[in-house]
């Protein structure tokens, strides 16, 4: 058996599944822009953007992923969709992997950042999982041994730095919601459903007649977002967890409207199915190939 | 190059240090408010704040309030328009085509509602009908969109009006209205 010491310096096995995610993540941002395109006036333009926003003039850490709040920058929103999409498009195909990644990183953020209230949860663990993904390499060996060493300590630790974050979101929002009374008595997704942007007209009807469905489908939400930590525990086959949550998430993105967030969610799984068993999906077999 | 076996073992300490650290921080910065002290919530803001701003209460608490947009304008002749809902077009297509950027301006809209809702909420038990207070920093937000939306639909007004319904459910399941005008040059 392997020391502590010997797993933290020794290549990581997750390493394929972190290769699949960047990829995923940057296909996630072309399609973005492409959604985005055409509200891309009303949400940046000087002219026509909704979103109301003061105006910054010192530069700290918070002003460098503001940069659009600037005054002089506030026209060169253009400039970072095309810096991102170009080196979303090279490090899909496995060009510059870590420099695309900061690149696409340091984009997003900023155009993000620009039209803050309409983020959701999908658009922050995307900036938090692109920043820990620059720091994780592309699977390439160094001719140094010691070099290569000190190169899979730190691909370790921001692996692990990826799968904690995707606990915490899910214990911290079961910690939100076991504190919360319409989540414990059942009514909590009727209530969801009775607001417009987050709801279908023909379900927010459904969930005033068949208040009983609806009980059951907060409860299994909250059961599973409690239970998702077991994610951790090895196996060598996919979690059943994972499958729920593919399944919770797409009826977040078609019943809640929450498309994004459940894309985002859905592809961060990646990092935790079996290397073995992810080999085998078509789609991932596809996109490392080359790796 | 030899790297000895200390230096390796420091370095994987450091690492060790910083995970956990960031682990930490991020915990103090997302727990929800009575699980953590203004001091160590304020310690946490300013490492996680920045480049990994998060918050996962994610529904909870389930929202309780539907929240209507409402704009009047007066033509340049003295006429008032009808009563409009100026994202409704965008409401719609959110609804129809969950994968379109509808989604960000009917989020946008959403989430200056939800903070104007909370900013009033003492004030929603005392009157059906509420004044706003146009000093609002979120009334600000709020006006700066429908301005935005009004000069991008080329509409030429001398005077706007804004009314924010807000609808919520009492105790028997019947829906209980509240409006928030605001009304302002």
């Amino acid at each position: 058996m392997k020391n502590v010491f010997e797993i933290v310096f020794s290549k990581s096995e997750n390493l394929i599944n972190i290769i699949l995610l960047r990829k995923l993540l940057f296909i996630y941002v072309i399609i973005n822009f492409i959604q985005l395109i055409p509200f891309i006036p009303e949400l940046y333009s000087v002219e026509y953007s909704i979103i109301f926003q003061r105006e910054l003039s010192a530069v700290t850490i918070n002003s460098l992923v503001n940069l659009l709040a600037f005054e002089q920058l506030k026209n060169v929103y253009w400039w970072f969709f095309s810096l991102q999409v170009l080196f979303s498009v090279l490090g899909v195909f496995g060009y510059f992997t870590r420099i695309s990644t900061m690149v696409v990183w340091f984009t997003t953020i900023n155009l993000q950042n620009r039209i803050y209230s309409s983020n959701t949860g999908g658009d922050l663990l995307l900036n938090i999982l692109l920043f820990f993904l620059i720091f994780i390499s592309d699977g390439r060996k160094l001719k140094n041994v010691e070099l290569e060493k000190i190169k899979n300590s730190i691909d370790y630790f921001f692996i692990n730095l990826c799968k904690f974050q995707l606990i915490i979101v899910y214990f911290i929002s079961a910690l939100y919601k076991v504190t919360c009374n319409e989540w414990l008595d059942g009514t909590a997704i009727a209530r969801i459903l009775f607001v417009n942007e987050y709801s279908l007209p023909i379900i927010s009807n459904a969930a005033c007649n068949c208040s009983m469905l609806f009980k059951i489908i907060t409860w299994f939400i909250l059961a599973y977002q409690i239970l998702f930590p077991f994610v951790l525990i090895k196996s060598n086959k996919v979690s059943y967890l994972l499958f729920i949550g593919v399944f919770v998430h797409a009826g977040i993105a078609l019943f809640i409207g929450l498309f994004n967030f459940s894309l985002i969610m859905i592809i961060s799984y990646v990092i935790f199915i079996p290397t073995k068993q992810l080999k085998e999906f078509s789609l991932a077999k596809f996109l490392i190939a080359k790796e | 190059m030899n790297i000895n076996k200390n230096i390796k073992f420091f370095f994987a300490c450091f690492l060790t240090v910083f995970f956990i650290f960031h682990l930490v921080c991020t915990l103090l910065y997302t727990l929800p408010e009575k699980f953590v002290s203004k001091p160590l919530r304020e310690f946490s803001f300013s490492y996680i704040y920045p480049l990994f701003n998060q918050g996962w209460a994610l529904f909870a608490p389930a929202p309780t309030i539907n929240k209507e947009l409402w704009v009047c304008y007066q033509h340049k002749n003295g006429k008032w328009s009808k009563w409009q809902q100026p994202f409704s077009n965008n409401l719609q297509n959110h609804q129809k085509f969950r994968i379109t950027g509808d989604s960000k301006i009917v989020l946008a809209q959403s989430s200056i509602l939800y903070y104007l809702e909370k900013e009033n909420w003492l004030k929603f038990g005392q009157s059906v009908e509420l004044n706003g207070d146009t000093n609002s920093v979120y009334f600000s937000a709020l006006k700066f969109a429908v301005l935005k939306h009004l000069a991008k639909e080329k509409k030429e007004f001398k005077d706007i009006k804004i009314r924010v319904i807000f609808s919520s459910y009492d105790d028997s399941g019947n829906t209980k209205t509240l409006f928030y005008s605001i009304n302002k040059k």
